[in-house]
């Protein structure tokens, strides 16, 4: 059931994504991991889309409209022909009403007596809808200030910030409370699963590789192939440092990044790189450690 | 009344009008350069002197002050003489003027690849560039107003008063912004730190897209386009409506690129209405432009001039549509810090500047040698490869700026970041880099051909130096009455004395307080200065222009307090002077980075990033490992910023150095301990010094382990 849920989301938002993906072949590939875009973003990218798509609606219509005026003044008698190209548009009439137009012939009725440089200046009035435009702009900056900083009734940063990061928690704990775990840093498993691993895998690629080289060879953080370390190198060790971090180190805790199970395979994936070899690899840091039989 | 005969200076246009041309090309070609380096960092060269962080300040001073400034300096010469029936006030202060200029743009393409940079955005210029650029904008003021006073037409026309508010406000700017208390003889730093200087920072850079960018170009529009299109201006009111709500109400929209900030909310929501009131004045321009051409709509077709000029006026009103959406805090949150706002301000830069500077050039070029174009089909040619040029360029940024935005806010089902790592979001949108560079391309190739017509259609004419011209003098003698504009418009210095009173009000009512009330900026008990092997590491960051790509402003937003860390406060940045909060993300932001990798990452990633990020497409700095710092300016900077007010106690310079021993001796020692040798004094330690402070000081005392 789970698994359909997160399919369903993930194909929603693959669809969220849409007016950007044929743009933009690469992402094609990287959104089949991706399983959701935050409530927001999709909500402006849909309101993005409905307004591209209406725009085109209105294109087409407008098309269909004059296609359909063609077809009509086909059929027309000449001197009805005549008559209408007479008429304005609609459109024509309509520009000429909002922006109140003065006709041309009546131009000189408005010409200033200015002359600079052998330019003329018309006394035409403010075009309407500009006046309201600039009226509810400022209409828009009174109510505005007012909602923010007299009334408070809406949220600045600090406060939005605190409002994201509780409702953030609150799914997180939902989230947690369907993860149930039998182990935790002190009983730790190792995951043979072949899945398991290559989410470790993948993640230690993208992310322990900036320190420790995508082949675990190390870098700026210590080789994890051979048999010396740090910290120990049983899978409980292995699973508390990545967990925890390693204090005033680079190495940081990632137990608000990942769940149990994903730091199990991650811990796993380390677990499994000894004895790899990589070319390149730093020379032994720390104990020896030895496997115990048992683990 | 008897005519006076006088001529018109066109020699000085001609000049201006070269430099145009030469500093255009020269503007878009390094602009290419920096386009490919976003996907192939070997572009730099390998020099330090052309990699992306010292060549974007190049690229942007180019175009700005060097192509568009020239360009405007061509425009307002010729238009203004013509517009007051007179010649210029003073041909010596003409050419001092232009020949100070070209001296300032060669300091420019000198100090700039070397590093001598201030950070601050289109403000970069060293301290003794900015004394030389105030004392030559004054020389332009003093020859403009007294072209104005000499002049034989009764009322100034409005591109007069365009020009005379882009005189006023861009001193204004220029001296307030360019505070600063010099180091060296190329190196200083502000006086104002953190928020303030933020504040200044950005009040200067939107306006001078406001008063340098847009008004002188307004200006150029209301003369060169009615003549153009023999058309009469369409509407006298709206002119004087939309010039003062313009210039007013511009002046106060600059913390809309600090939104989401630490800047004090109140200044912020400030910045986001006046910019939604910015609208209607903007738009103002537009239509008294596009309706000028009510009539003239068939000529379009056919005359390469208009169809330049309609583009350009069309492109500012969208660019000053988009703009104030912007500055909506929603939009905002996803469109700041991405190649949406580099797309937004180059179809202001390529459409409205560069498209009307193309139209200004085919129409007035003719005139002054006496003879037609060349070839209006090459310049139509130049049109239509411009045109797509512009949109081959801004199309794919837009994507890329959405689609990376959308990569850094991405949560997965388990609440956790579907991109941790940022590479992933710089390597998604690396073709949109490429494409934007085509557009680049193919702008610059329609520039190269407008070259060549121009100098095609000089050859075929003769140039007129001396143009006669005859016009009567102005009676001395009083009227009364009248619009009351027209009042105005006959009195020069009360029109420029209300014109300075309009854009002074709002930049008073955002400063005063942000810098006098202390609960703007609550204090931080930890926040410390920074070391002197710091200040050295950080005067580095500065001279590579680390900023150019890396922000240092954590926002509160959950995508970003996840990725990086706890998100800025306006108290940690008491002692940075300049800021360095940076306007664009290429690489990740580096306010939290200190103390997140160890000395040994940064080492081995300054000196080749692909070693430790895999398909980075920041350049590597091999010369910070073979230059040294210099320890006899320790003292001089410590001293400087004691003079701005970071708290060094007095004598501390004697000693300074000590301290910065101790310190890089301590990283080196760390790297030698994982088998890497480098000199204390190598630059690359004292750029790790400051990059392990970074962000810091509110960390201390906790063992917060959250990256």
């Amino acid at each position: 059931m789970e698994r359909i849920k997160s399919k369903i989301k993930n194909l929603s938002s693959k669809y969220m994504l849409l007016p950007f993906l044929f743009l933009t072949t690469p992402l094609a590939a990287q959104t089949e991991s991706s399983t959701g875009i935050s409530q927001t973003t999709a909500f402006y990218v849909v309101i993005g889309l409905l307004i591209i798509v209406s725009l085109l609606v209105i294109l087409l219509a407008f098309n269909i409209v004059s296609l359909l005026k063609a077809v009509v003044q086909k059929e027309m008698s000449p001197e009805k022909k005549a008559s209408m190209e007479k008429e304005p548009s609609w459109f024509a009439k309509t520009w000429a009403k909002w922006n109140d137009l003065k006709p041309l012939e009546e131009e000189q009725d408005i010409m200033l007596d200015h002359d600079y440089d052998g330019i003329k200046e018309l006394d035409n009035h403010l075009p309407p809808w500009w006046k309201a435009l600039f009226y509810l702009s400022i209409v828009y900056a009174v109510i505005y200030l007012m909602v923010f900083h007299v009334f408070k009734s809406a949220p600045l940063q600090e406060e939005e910030y605190e409002i994201e990061m509780a409702l953030a928690q609150a799914a997180k704990s939902n989230m947690e409370q369907t993860i149930v775990v039998d182990f935790d840093e002190s009983n730790v498993p190792f995951n043979d699963d072949a899945e398991a691993l290559a989410d470790g895998k993948k993640f230690f690629e993208a992310q322990c590789g900036m320190c420790h080289k995508a082949d675990g060879g190390g870098l700026a953080g210590p080789n994890l192939t051979d048999d010396y370390w740090k910290h120990g190198g049983s899978m409980t060790d292995i699973y508390n440092v990545i967990k925890n971090g390693v204090p005033n180190t680079a190495m940081i805790s990632w137990e608000s990044k990942l769940n149990p199970l994903r730091l199990q395979n991650v811990a796993s994936y380390v677990k499994s790189l000894r004895g790899t070899n990589p070319p390149g690899a730093l020379p032994p840091d720390g104990e020896l450690y030895v496997e115990e039989s048992n683990q | 009344m008897e005519l006076q005969q006088f001529k018109y200076d066109n020699k000085i246009v001609k000049y201006f009008v070269i430099a145009t041309v030469a500093f255009g090309l020269i503007g878009m070609l390094v602009g290419i350069l920096m386009a490919t380096q976003l996907f192939l960092p070997e572009a730099n060269l390998g020099l330090q002197f052309t990699t992306f962080g010292r060549i974007r300040p190049l690229h942007t001073n180019a175009v700005i002050f060097a192509f568009v400034g020239n360009a405007m300096f061509a425009g307002v010469y010729y238009s203004m003489q013509r517009l007051l029936k007179t010649r210029m006030f003073s041909d010596r202060l003409s050419w001092i003027h232009f020949w100070g200029w070209q001296l300032i743009i060669l300091a420019a393409v000198i100090t700039l690849p070397l590093g001598m940079s201030t950070s601050k955005e289109y403000a970069e210029l060293e301290w003794p560039i900015d004394i030389a650029i105030t004392v030559i904008w004054v020389v332009f003021g003093i020859n403009m107003i007294g072209t104005i006073l000499k002049r034989r037409e009764r009322h100034m026309y409005v591109a007069i008063w365009f020009y005379i508010a882009t005189f006023v406000t861009v001193a204004v700017l220029h001296v307030v912004n360019s505070f600063e208390i010099p180091v060296t003889m190329f190196k200083s730093y502000s006086w104002y730190a953190g928020v303030q200087d933020a504040l200044v920072q950005w009040w200067y850079g939107h306006n001078a897209v406001a008063f340098f960018l847009t008004t002188p170009f307004l200006g150029i529009m209301y003369y060169y386009l009615p003549k153009a299109a023999n058309r009469p201006v369409y509407s006298y009111k709206l002119s004087i409506i939309h010039f003062w709500s313009l210039i007013f109400i511009y002046i106060w929209a600059g913390p809309h690129h600090l939104l989401y900030t630490s800047l004090p909310n109140w200044a912020q929501s400030l910045g986001t209405v006046f910019s939604i009131m910015l609208i209607a004045p903007s738009w103002g321009g537009m239509l008294n432009g596009l309706l000028t051409l009510r009539g003239a709509w068939d000529r379009v077709r056919e005359d390469p001039v208009l169809k330049f000029m309609v583009v350009a006026v069309t492109a500012y009103g969208m660019a000053t549509l988009e703009g104030p959406l912007l500055s909506i805090k929603n939009v905002n949150a996803i469109a700041h810090f991405t190649d949406w706002i580099v797309a937004h301000v180059h179809v202001g830069g390529l459409g409205w500047n560069g498209f009307l500077i193309f139209g200004m050039l085919y129409w007035m070029i003719p005139r002054m040698w006496g003879t037609k174009l060349y070839s209006t089909k090459l310049a139509n040619v130049h049109f239509w490869i411009g045109t797509l040029g512009i949109i081959v360029y801004a199309l794919p940024l837009y994507t890329a700026g959405v689609v990376q935005s959308l990569m850094w806010k991405n949560f997965n089902a388990e609440g956790f970041l579907e991109y941790p790592n940022f590479l992933e979001t710089v390597t998604q949108i690396v073709p949109m880099y490429m494409m934007r560079a085509v557009g680049g391309v193919l702008y610059l190739t329609g520039a190269i051909m407008m070259a060549y017509n121009l100098v095609k259609t000089a050859k075929q004419g003769s140039f007129k130096a001396e143009e006669a011209a005859e016009a009567p003098a102005l009676e001395k003698k009083k009227i009364v009455g009248g619009h009351w504009h027209a009042v105005l418009e006959r009195k020069p210095v009360i029109f420029t004395a209300l014109t300075l009173v309009a854009i002074v009000i709002g930049g008073v009512v955002e400063m005063v307080p942000t810098f006098l009330i202390k609960s703007n900026i609550p204090t931080i008990e930890s926040v410390q200065p920074y070391t002197p092997l710091e200040l050295h590491g950080r005067d580095l960051y500065i001279k590579e222009g680390c900023n150019n790509c890396h922000t240092q402003m954590v926002r509160p937003f959950r995508s970003e307090t996840e990725r990086y860390g706890e998100y800025s406060k306006a108290g940690e940045f008491v002692y940075d002077h300049p800021f360095l909060w940076g306007s664009k993300r290429t690489g990740p932001d580096l306010h939290r980075v200190g103390a997140k990798y160890n000395n040994v990452w940064h080492f081995n990633h300054m000196l080749d990033p692909k070693s430790t990020s895999p398909g980075s497409i920041m350049p590597p700095y091999p010369w910070l490992f073979t230059q040294s710092i210099d320890l006899d300016e320790t003292a001089g900077k410590i001293k400087a910023l004691r003079t701005v007010g970071v708290p060094y106690a007095e004598g501390y310079e004697e000693i300074a150095n000590e301290d910065l021993m101790r310190q890089a001796k301590e990283i080196s020692d760390d790297l030698a301990a994982n088998d890497i040798e480098i000199s204390e004094q190598a630059e690359i330690v004292a750029l790790i010094a400051y990059l392990q402070r970074l962000g810091t000081d509110i960390k201390v005392n906790s063992n917060d382990q959250n990256p």
